[in-house]
């Protein structure tokens, strides 16, 4: 596995940060044909727009240090644009996809400009008040809450270059390419000189201050550009589910993308989609009852913020390191087991 | 090229800054020292911009830095390193200074370092550019600061107590890094209690106490001063020397 | 006018709840910095130990006692079994907190379901102040919050811990160079704030029943509380638990009540703009 550690890469060897995404996600376009029911298949799909939406989160808290519960809100706001475009404009997917990104964008800076009047950590539970705040407007508008209340359905297929991504295997491989290209674009900006800039806003926000950093301006973009990827998996979302509703964008659906992406972990541009497996698959492994489901997911994200925060993709790569260090040093209190084990 | 004037700070009840009153010239290696409670980190903080001071004013190089951010005074060459927290801890040493690089600022009249290496070489830290900086021993880890703040090719770096915690080996190597940035044209404004330290760099101390500047001049005449000694409670001063 | 005294007192009891709960909340981030949205669920399991003590017949006032005490623990719990490892990272102890939340309120789902929990109102009858009828219940809220605030505001002010707690939350190296105990006034803080949450929820109980949704829908009221008033000041906490109730019930009368909740939000957004330390200055904790 390779350095997943965030370092800015020296010229001569510019691609290789890309090598694990492409290589995953190459493999991944193998899924559908290795027996899996349908019912798999489509998980995959949701596990797959789950992980878009954490890229939503990876970006302000992964990349800048900034926590946000608002992010789902984004991802909501960028759903009901498409399906909204939809039932009054009829707009087909290319249009429906921007609109819903530039409005995710808006609605994440937006958010975000409490950031100004607050300091640290009382933006946190700002951004937990605007989700909540978001929710209750949106019950109280015809627009968003739909005929009843009973949320707005989305009858169409994506037509895209020519296809019709109606089924479910069409619609895998239209979102496995999403994921690919915003991971792609994670990868691309984590080395660039703005996603240097978030770093050091994350690493140490008043040193950054005192080389001449805009934490503040940037912290925003940040949440701002987090919002442009959960605004492209409401589109995806909206599609696919055919059904959206303000509850599935509340709180609960907030905690679950955190939990994807500690989960996940949070230094690796694959840990969406690995916190995103391990929040959909698992409880289907398992079989177990929803609530139970609930618990299972209060019990892994506690145990992995004390234990592993780095996350299980951040665990994976400090087991490496370390094995890869005691394979060029063998400690001397070491040689009796490794003398044991045959090792020389 | 650094004039406070009637410089005052307040938090609540508490005046930490009383009417203070400094000039920095261009090129000099100047001390700020006093007890503990006597402002010079408040100083520091109004000055850099941490936060605005309450009244009086501070001018750099021509430009009113008085209600400045601390990012804003940086642009403009003022910069200010810090005693604890001194530098990005999950980064390794050339990610450290990767960042600070990207915005230095080109003059005519300084110029510092403007690679990786350079940097590495003036601050000592050779054969550790890939270690993660948070692993640094105390005094490594300081210099490295200092560095962050130099590859930004500050006209005027603020030290923060750069000596405080270092053994005398770390201390001679801080002294060594800023005898050279002296050289190469970096004013240098240092709080320190060290007085070896402030003796053997700065050309000039100023003495506050309780807010208040009481004394200035060279490192050994401020130490004789009767007013310093007494704010030192009568020994601190004489013992360090 | 006699439907504003009515909605005025409507708000004061509601109000006395916010209180109570947001006290809990302020005191720990003024001590340590942690935001802790689980502290919700404490007000829910105090809430149906309530319910369970009232319906093997133990009458009400002990049963808000045995909230308070289930409530003072469970609290206490969580700051032994997971925040007393995150203390160096604040941000990862929200993260707990809210692992916490899908915990307790998944265990409380398998153990009541998903029903309101209602009692029988402990205490009957109404009394007339002017030309408005308030129920004694109402008034037994208003008092058991008003009391237990003030004690707590007392106590801190005149009794050694808190003294020693208020020490703590300006100057914490200070106050641990002089000897306080940081540990233990970290647990006492969660003990009393999760007792006093506990006797909320069991005053909810009385009021308007159990759900196991009632302490989501209360934390975060509480964390507004807490902004407007001023993150770590109890006194902000009070005032504006009675202002937030206050603007809820009016709103609620006068404008909408489908917008009940909104009223509170953007009282704290208009607070913060004006003064975004909240209304009394709190304390920064232990992040200097």
């Amino acid at each position: 596995m390779s350095d997943t550690t965030l370092a800015p890469v020296r010229p001569a060897a510019w691609w290789r940060p890309y090598v694990p995404v492409v290589v995953v996600m190459a493999l991944l376009t193998l899924l559908p044909h290795v027996g899996l029911s349908n019912r798999h298949v489509h998980l995959s799909v949701v596990c797959l727009i789950w992980a878009m939406a954490a890229f939503g989160l990876f970006v302000p808290y992964a990349f800048a240090g900034q926590m946000t519960v608002a992010v789902v809100t984004a991802w909501g706001v960028g759903a009901f644009s498409t399906a909204l475009a939809i039932e009054y404009w009829d707009w087909g997917f290319v249009p429906n996809l921007l609109f819903s990104m530039a409005a995710a964008f808006v609605a994440g800076a937006l958010m975000a400009m409490p950031i100004l009047r607050t300091k640290g950590h009382y933006f946190v539970i700002i951004t937990f008040v605007l989700a909540e705040a978001v929710t209750v407007a949106a019950n109280n508008w015809e627009v968003t809450s739909g005929p009843g209340g009973g949320g707005i359905s989305v009858s169409q297929p994506i037509e895209f270059l020519g296809f019709s991504f109606a089924g479910r295997i069409s619609m895998y491989y239209l979102c496995l390419a999403a994921v690919t290209i915003m991971a792609l674009t994670v990868v691309w900006l984590r080395g660039s000189r703005l996603g240097k800039h978030f770093a050091s806003i994350r690493e140490n926000e008043e040193l950054a201050r005192s080389i001449g950093v805009s934490t503040t301006w940037l912290k925003i973009l940040a949440l701002a550009i987090g919002g442009i990827f959960a605004g492209a998996a409401g589109t995806f979302y909206a599609y696919y589910l055919s059904h959206i509703d303000i509850r599935g964008f509340g709180v609960n659906q907030a905690i679950t993308l955190i939990l994807i992406v500690v989960v996940g972990g949070r230094q690796a541009i694959l840990g969406p989609l690995v916190g995103a497996a391990v929040a959909y698959y698992l409880p289907e492994l398992i079989q177990l009852d929803p609530n139970r489901v609930l618990i299972g997911y209060g019990v892994v994200l506690g145990l992995m913020v004390i234990f592993l925060p780095t996350g299980i993709l951040g665990g994976l790569d400090s087991a490496w390191k370390r094995w890869q260090r005691r394979r060029r040093q063998p400690q001397p209190s070491e040689a009796p087991l490794l003398s044991k084990a045959g090792a020389s | 090229m650094l004039e406070v004037r009637n410089l005052s700070k307040s938090f609540g009840s508490v005046r930490a800054l009383q009417g203070v009153d400094l000039d920095v010239e261009r090129g000099e290696r100047l001390a700020l020292i006093g007890p503990n409670g006597s402002g010079k980190t408040t100083l520091f903080n109004a000055v850099s911009g941490a936060f605005r001071p309450t009244s009086g004013s501070a001018t750099f190089l021509g430009t009113d830095i008085t209600r400045t951010s601390m990012e804003r005074t940086a642009r403009h060459g003022l910069v200010r390193t810090f005693q604890h927290d001194a530098v990005f801890p999950g980064l390794t040493v050339a990610e450290n200074l990767d960042l600070p690089l990207l915005r230095r600022a080109s003059r005519h009249d300084i110029d510092l370092p403007r690679d990786i290496d350079g940097l590495v070489e003036l601050a000592g830290l050779q054969g550790l550019r890939q270690t993660v900086a948070s692993t640094l021993s105390y005094g490594n880890r300081r210099r490295l600061g200092i560095a962050v703040a130099i590859a930004l090719n500050p006209v005027l770096l603020m030290l923060d107590e750069p000596a405080a915690g270092l053994n005398e080996k770390e201390t001679h190597a801080l002294l060594v890094m800023l005898e050279k940035l002296s050289e190469l044209g970096v004013t240098l404004v240092v709080i320190e209690h060290d007085m070896p330290f402030i003796t053997a760099l700065c050309q000039r101390a100023i003495v506050l106490n309780t807010g208040s500047v009481i004394a200035t001049g060279s490192p050994t005449e401020v130490r004789q001063d009767p007013a310093v000694i007494e704010a030192y409670l009568g020994g601190s001063l004489a013992d360090a020397v | 006018m006699q439907e504003f005294f009515q909605q005025l007192v409507n708000g004061v009891v509601i109000g006395g709840v916010y209180a109570l709960i947001a006290i809990g909340v302020t005191l720990v981030y003024g001590l340590t910095n942690l935001i802790n949205f689980a502290h919700g669920q404490v007000v829910t399991v105090g809430g149906f130990a309530a319910w369970s003590a009232v319906s093997t017949g133990i009458p009400f006032a002990l049963a808000v006692v045995i909230a308070a005490l289930v409530g003072g623990v469970t609290s206490l719990a969580m700051e032994r079994v997971g925040f007393r490892f995150t203390r160096a990272n604040p941000i990862n102890g929200f993260i707990l907190s809210l692992a916490i939340i899908f915990v307790l309120e998944g265990l409380l789902v398998e153990r009541y379901g998903d029903t309101l929990h209602r009692i029988d109102t402990p205490l009957n009858g109404t009394v007339s102040i002017g030309d408005v009828q308030v129920s004694y219940q109402r008034l037994l809220v208003v008092g058991v919050a008003a009391v237990l605030t003030l004690a707590l505001m007392v106590a801190l002010k005149r009794t050694k811990v808190g003294r020693a707690t208020r020490a703590y939350a300006e100057d914490p190296p200070t106050a641990a160079l002089m000897g306080v105990n940081t540990n233990g006034l970290i647990m006492l803080v969660f003990l009393v704030g999760g007792a006093l949450a506990g006797a909320a929820g069991a005053l909810l109980l009385s009021l308007f029943g159990v759900t196991v949704t009632l302490g989501a829908a209360f934390v975060v009221k509480a964390f507004v509380v807490s902004l407007i008033g001023g993150l770590g000041s109890v006194e902000g906490a009070a005032i504006a638990g009675l202002a937030v109730g206050l603007a809820e019930t009016f709103g609620s009368a006068y404008i909408s009540s489908s917008w009940t909740d909104f009223f509170g939000y953007v009282l704290v957004i208009i607070v913060l703009m004006v003064r975004p330390s909240g209304l009394f200055k709190g304390s920064e904790g232990a992040h200097v």
